[in-house]
């Protein structure tokens, strides 16, 4: 068949689906599908009464791991929010993220592994989201003890979306807390965590200590966003103008980033005339540390799982079937958390792939492109394709996520996508000088404000244009 | 158009039975501990001892300052050694509600 994976990946999230909707019992489904492998293995020489029965299988398979998620451990952190609001409990575990500080305040995952009621101890699991008002000089992977009182988070937020409490859920944490006393755990400076993970954090902080060093607020915090998927400090102003035109994506590190850093990543290792192999064996490694970089959101760890496909494919000399390596992606992404499915960025990331791929073919086709001999009215009009398809596949989420209408969206994708590449490279230029050679990264450094200030300044002339954007709420 | 080759079906087949285990033993995980097995724990694990603890320990309780942790230390350098938890209350800057937060925090030895 020719998109197996996608068809997998189609029939598993609809199991994921059905699993969420309805309450059914675990044992039941894992039976079904345990009677469904042991037929499509019995039957595996004949071809259509197996087909049909594996496909039923990855069905079943899907509502089981939906049901699984719900399930929660009977030692998990989230059990004692029966504490109430005013007794705290003490937590010992390890901090799972990397801790951000926004107007004074700190928050960051924790990963729980004992708890102290009293004076007896017993063993937990689960993350909390802590929050707290000071700073420290806490990082990924440290060990701590905390004391506070824990609570479920509250379901505020765009409920189309499904509130803040199921957007934390989906992260897999299911409680906060407001520490009252936070302390090192005595006698051992051993962190805990993921050692890739943590060089990755590591090397995240010193990129965004170079972006501070040499450039103006505004440039820096769009440069961290592009380049590492830190949003935190871009001003609301500008957030807001990029979600009217349509063009916030270039703001979050997506599959347009990872592109941009793959095809860099194989220039420079072409240009040191490094083998084939060596190239490919290179930039996978190297591509997976860019997702854990910018914190394996999905549209990166989508872009990177398709990336790999098209590499490997480059190295077997196959021909790379995007829909397939789409699939495989999501397959990967729901394996993992199939809760994701119900997440606003895997829907759009997917979505705005599969809409680019299947409108932007019809429409050259149609309108006879290929034929053209002018190649830069040729490019011209493939870019102004690609936009449409993307906004013709997600204007109908994003429309009833964010109630917003962008009919501007696919002109100010031509300028900012533009924009946004050549800031990327900048971006990653002045990274390169800022470790390698700091006295080259105030030029690079300039040529970043530059294209910022054109960038901004583009996005607002556009989205004051007459009939740019019609909000409904 | 939805017939899968043979080798797409076999290689469905062993994914399937290796995610069915993986699932089959996630679940038991999830539900085989008791949901509490507490046993007693040594205070020095999750209390500070008040009579040792230095500027950084009280200043890890997010209630006290830098001038309330002075305090303390002060007044345990001139009164000598506390004897019990009740004292902290004579401590300048400590008074009813802040005591009953953090005196399960301390402990005495």
């Amino acid at each position: 068949m020719k998109h197996t994976l996608f068809i997998l990946a189609i029939i598993y999230s609809l199991g994921i689906l059905l699993g969420t909707l309805l309450k059914i019992g675990f044992i039941l489904i894992y039976i079904l599908a345990s009677v469904s492998l042991v037929f499509s293995y019995l039957w595996q020489r004949s071809s259509p009464v197996c087909s049909i029965s594996s496909y039923i299988l990855i069905f079943l398979l899907g509502i089981a791991a939906a049901v699984n998620a719900r399930i929660l451990p009977k030692c998990h952190i989230s059990q004692y929010l029966w504490q109430g609001k005013d007794s705290c409990i003490t937590v010992q575990g390890f901090i799972a993220s990397q801790p951000y500080v926004k107007y004074n305040q700190t928050s960051f995952v924790f990963k729980t592994q004992k708890i102290f009621l009293g004076h007896a101890v017993a063993k937990s699991c689960g993350n909390i989201l802590v929050k707290l008002k000071a700073q420290g000089d806490w990082l990924y992977g440290d060990r701590l003890i905390i004391t506070g009182c824990i609570y479920r988070p509250f379901r505020l937020g765009n409920l189309r979306r499904g509130g803040y409490r199921e957007y934390l859920a989906r992260q897999g944490t299911y409680s906060l807390m407001s520490p009252i006393a936070i302390r090192r755990f005595p006698g051992s400076d051993k962190k805990q965590g993921c050692i890739l993970k943590r060089f990755a954090l590591n090397l995240k902080l010193k990129i965004e200590g170079i972006f501070d060093q040499y450039l103006s607020p505004l440039a820096a915090s769009i440069l961290e966003a592009m380049i590492l998927g830190e949003r935190r400090d871009i001003p609301i102003l500008i957030n807001n103008a990029m979600i009217k035109s349509g063009t916030v994506h270039i703001l979050v590190v997506s599959g347009f980033n990872v592109g941009i850093v793959s095809s860099l990543i194989i220039l420079l290792l072409k240009l040191l005339r490094l083998s084939r192999r060596t190239i490919i064996f290179t930039t996978i490694p190297l591509l997976a540390l860019y997702c854990l970089i910018t914190g394996a959101s999905v549209p990166v760890v989508r872009a990177t799982v398709m990336a790999g496909v098209f590499i490997l494919a480059y190295l077997f000399k196959r021909e790379p079937d995007i829909y397939n390596s789409c699939g495989l992606a999501a397959l990967f992404i729901l394996a993992v958390n199939p809760q994701q499915l119900f997440d606003v960025g895997f829907q759009l990331s997917f979505l705005s792939v599969l809409s680019i791929v299947y409108f932007s073919d019809r429409l050259q086709s149609f309108w006879r492109i290929p034929a053209l001999k002018s190649k830069p009215l040729k490019f011209l009009i493939d870019s102004c394709f690609v936009s449409f398809s993307a906004w013709l596949g997600t204007m109908g989420p994003v429309a009833y996520y964010f109630q917003i209408f962008s009919p501007v969206t696919v002109l100010a994708n031509l300028f900012v996508a533009s924009l946004a590449v050549l800031i990327t490279f900048c971006g990653f230029a002045l990274v390169a000088a800022g470790l390698a050679c700091p006295f080259l990264a105030p030029l690079f450094a300039r040529s970043n404000e530059l294209l910022v200030t054109l960038l901004v300044k583009i996005n607002l002339f556009l989205v004051r244009l007459p009939a740019a954007y019609f909000c409904f709420s | 158009m939805f017939n899968l080759t043979r080798q797409e079906r076999q290689v469905i087949i062993f994914l399937s039975c290796a995610a069915l285990i993986g699932l089959g033993v996630n679940y038991l995980k999830k539900i085989s501990p008791p949901f509490k097995t507490f046993i007693r724990c040594d205070n020095h694990l999750y209390r500070i001892n008040l009579n040792q603890a230095t500027e950084t320990d009280l200043l890890s309780v997010q209630l006290i300052s830098l001038k309330l942790a002075r305090s303390i230390i002060a007044y345990r350098n001139s009164q000598g050694q506390f004897s019990s938890l009740e004292q902290l209350k004579e401590v300048k800057g400590i008074r009813g509600s802040r005591y009953e937060k953090i005196k399960e925090l301390f402990f005495i030895e």
